[in-house]
């Protein structure tokens, strides 16, 4: 039997089993360190974030305890306990509604009615004119919870409510207010018939603007509605022709008139000047003759006499005493005294 | 062995423990049953628990809103109108297990929903005319009336047999069938046609109109201008007159004399003949010193 006799070397054994248990314990060391680190960093994972733009939502063991978490640091449960949603409330999507009149590519159900029977769609309007509406949603998310958990599928909702609501506008609309004056009517029943329907569901949406981005008459009769443009203008630019042809000749008539008018009254002054003028002379004259009557008015007549006679060629004096002719007398200018 | 049968014995536990626990999320119901037949409905989220190792199962049922466009149907109205028309329907669970017994799954729920309001939509619209649907007059459109006499129809039916909540049935699209669109082409051109050439007679007569005025207006006002150019004149010819009058009328035969003389002066020149008696006052000293 052999003795396990004591080493021969006892120090050196001694040695190697200090030298094993204190790796043990470093290993072990090791080990609490890494598990209380493990635990720290499992804790750790539940710090999130929750960015500018959003809101988050605390769940544990999937129910919501709190739905309003601000943007910064927040500390959840570490999974499986604990998790966060969050929701960018505060991003306004934009969303092009265009399958009122739905495109033959879709393959929704009415995509492939509308493929198969090669007939495009449109929306009918109150005077039974066929329109198609294109139109532009902006929308932003408002109710965390509702938008999360009481509605799904927002896009198509927003989509179905928006179309739905077109064809209600447009269906008490004459055609030809469609394009122009009753724009801004639709646009003001859609939103807020989508606002109603939106908050009515709990879709946690709003809407922030619809527009009209197109509404078009069919292809087919596209040029027909053009004309009836074309005639508008034409009818006015008839009438602004005539108004031209008004504005020239008001003007010209009434500087016709005027000029009569100016005409008359200068030949009223003309008269009354005139026969002031004469009437004076008259008058002037009167007043000298009255003086001496008989030699003024010898005077007169012989001023007059020697004035015009001589320069009269023919003149024949005529001896009328006794009431017979008896010859011709013939004098003779004798040229200007 | 011992630390074997702690151990085993530990697995066991936390095995039961995370099978029997389970969550239910906010955006869901469950239905937990014994191999298929429903024990236990959870309406609200959080932690549940059940019997382990897979002898309860969870059925999760989605508790959202639903949105689905029902198929193209064409239906006559009242007045025998032929409308081709969609709906969108809006529902949510409400009874998760006659929903889960019923229909099972969202595809088999919106199919057997679609099938039974399109049977509905041609009973409701059938009492409606077109101008109930489209109108131009206030209030005469009745789409609104429509959608809700829908929903009252199929509400109910659809709680108890599938228990399914429908909010909201809304018409999305309206259409004719093809043969009517094209008839409604045909009149959509006439009527623009009538419409254009209603503008242009429009403009012509407005036009016509204004220049007539136009006419009128420059007549009148010639007119006008003569009659007070007419007056005016006169009254200068009856103020010259009246002035006249009162100078000449001082002394009358001074003036027939004085104009005589200025009327012979204008009427005589070189050419005129004058034949004078020897007894015109002219020569009244011709023949004698002392005159006549």
């Amino acid at each position: 039997m052999s003795e396990t006799a004591p080493s021969p070397d006892p120090d050196g054994a001694d040695l190697l089993r200090q030298q094993a248990r204190a790796s043990l314990r470093f290993v072990v060391r090791a080990l609490q360190v890494a598990a209380a680190l493990g635990v720290v960093v499992y804790l750790a994972s539940g710090i999130r974030t929750v960015r500018p733009d959003e809101v988050g939502v605390a769940l544990v063991c999937g129910r919501a305890v709190r739905t309003d978490l601000q943007p910064g640091m927040h500390y959840v449960l570490p999974w499986p306990l604990g998790a966060i949603e969050r929701v960018p409330v505060k991003r306004v999507e934009r969303m092009v509604v265009d399958d009122i009149s739905p495109s033959l590519a879709t393959d929704s159900a009415s995509g492939a009615y509308y493929k198969r029977t090669g007939l495009k769609s449109y929306c009918v309007t109150g005077d039974n004119n066929l329109v198609h509406v294109t139109f532009t949603l902006q929308y932003v998310i408002a109710d965390p919870v509702d938008y999360l958990y009481r509605s799904r599928d927002h896009d198509e909702l927003l989509r179905h409510l928006a179309s739905s609501a077109v064809t209600h506008a447009i269906a008490r609309i004459h055609v030809k207010d469609v394009q122009t004056v009753a724009k801004g009517d639709i646009e003001e029943e859609i939103r807020s018939r989508l606002a109603e329907d939106l908050d009515a569901l709990d879709a946690g949406i709003a809407i922030a603007s619809v527009e009209l981005t197109e509404v078009a008459p069919p292809a087919k009769v596209q040029k027909y509605f053009d004309d009836v443009v074309n005639a508008q203008m034409d009818a006015a630019k008839m009438v602004s022709e005539a108004e031209a042809y008004r504005n020239s000749k008001l003007p010209e008539a009434k500087g016709r008139a005027s000029r009569l008018v100016q005409e008359a009254r200068a030949y009223k002054q003309q008269q009354v000047s005139h026969a002031e003028g004469e009437a004076e002379r008259f008058v002037a004259q009167l007043t000298e003759y009255r003086k001496a009557r008989r030699v003024s008015r010898e005077r007169l007549y012989l001023d007059f006499v020697t004035r015009v006679y001589p320069s009269l060629h023919n003149k024949i004096v005529v001896q009328t005493d006794g009431g017979e002719p008896i010859g011709d007398i013939r004098l003779q200018g004798q040229g200007k005294r | 062995m011992r630390k074997l049968a702690i151990l085993l014995t530990l697995a066991v536990v936390v095995t039961a423990a995370w099978t029997s626990a389970f969550t239910v999320s906010e955006r869901e119901m469950a239905i937990v049953s014994l191999f298929g037949d429903p024990k236990r409905i959870v309406e609200d989220a959080g932690l549940e628990f059940k019997a382990p190792f897979g002898i309860h199962q969870v059925i999760r049922i989605d508790r959202r809103m639903n949105v689905f466009e029902t198929q193209v149907i064409q239906l006559m109205l009242k007045d025998r109108n032929p409308v081709i028309v969609t709906c969108y329907v809006t529902w949510r669970v409400s009874e998760p297990l006659a929903y889960y017994q019923s229909l099972g799954d969202r595809t088999n729920a919106e199919l057997k929903l679609g099938d039974l309001i399109n049977s509905e939509m041609g009973t409701v619209l059938g009492q409606y005319n077109l101008e109930d649907v489209i109108n131009t007059e206030e209030g005469a459109v009745r789409l609104d009336e429509i959608e809700q006499q829908l929903v009252a129809n199929i509400a109910d039916r659809a709680a108890s047999t599938f228990g399914i909540d429908v909010a909201r049935i809304g018409i999305r699209r309206l259409g004719y069938p093809p043969i009517v669109s094209k008839a409604v082409f045909d009149r959509m051109k006439a009527e623009r046609e009538k419409e254009a050439s209603r503008h242009r007679a429009e403009g012509k007569e407005k036009a016509a109109t204004i220049e007539a005025e136009t006419d009128r207006e420059v007549s009148e006002i010639l007119a006008t201008a003569y009659r007070d150019a007419e007056v005016i004149k006169g009254e200068g010819d009856s103020e010259a007159m009246r002035i006249y009058a009162d100078a000449y009328g001082q002394d009358q035969e001074f003036f027939l004399f004085l104009r005589s003389l200025e009327a012979y002066e204008q009427v005589l020149d070189e050419n005129s003949t004058v034949v004078l008696s020897t007894d015109a006052d002219l020569f009244r000293y011709l023949e004698s010193m002392e005159g006549r």
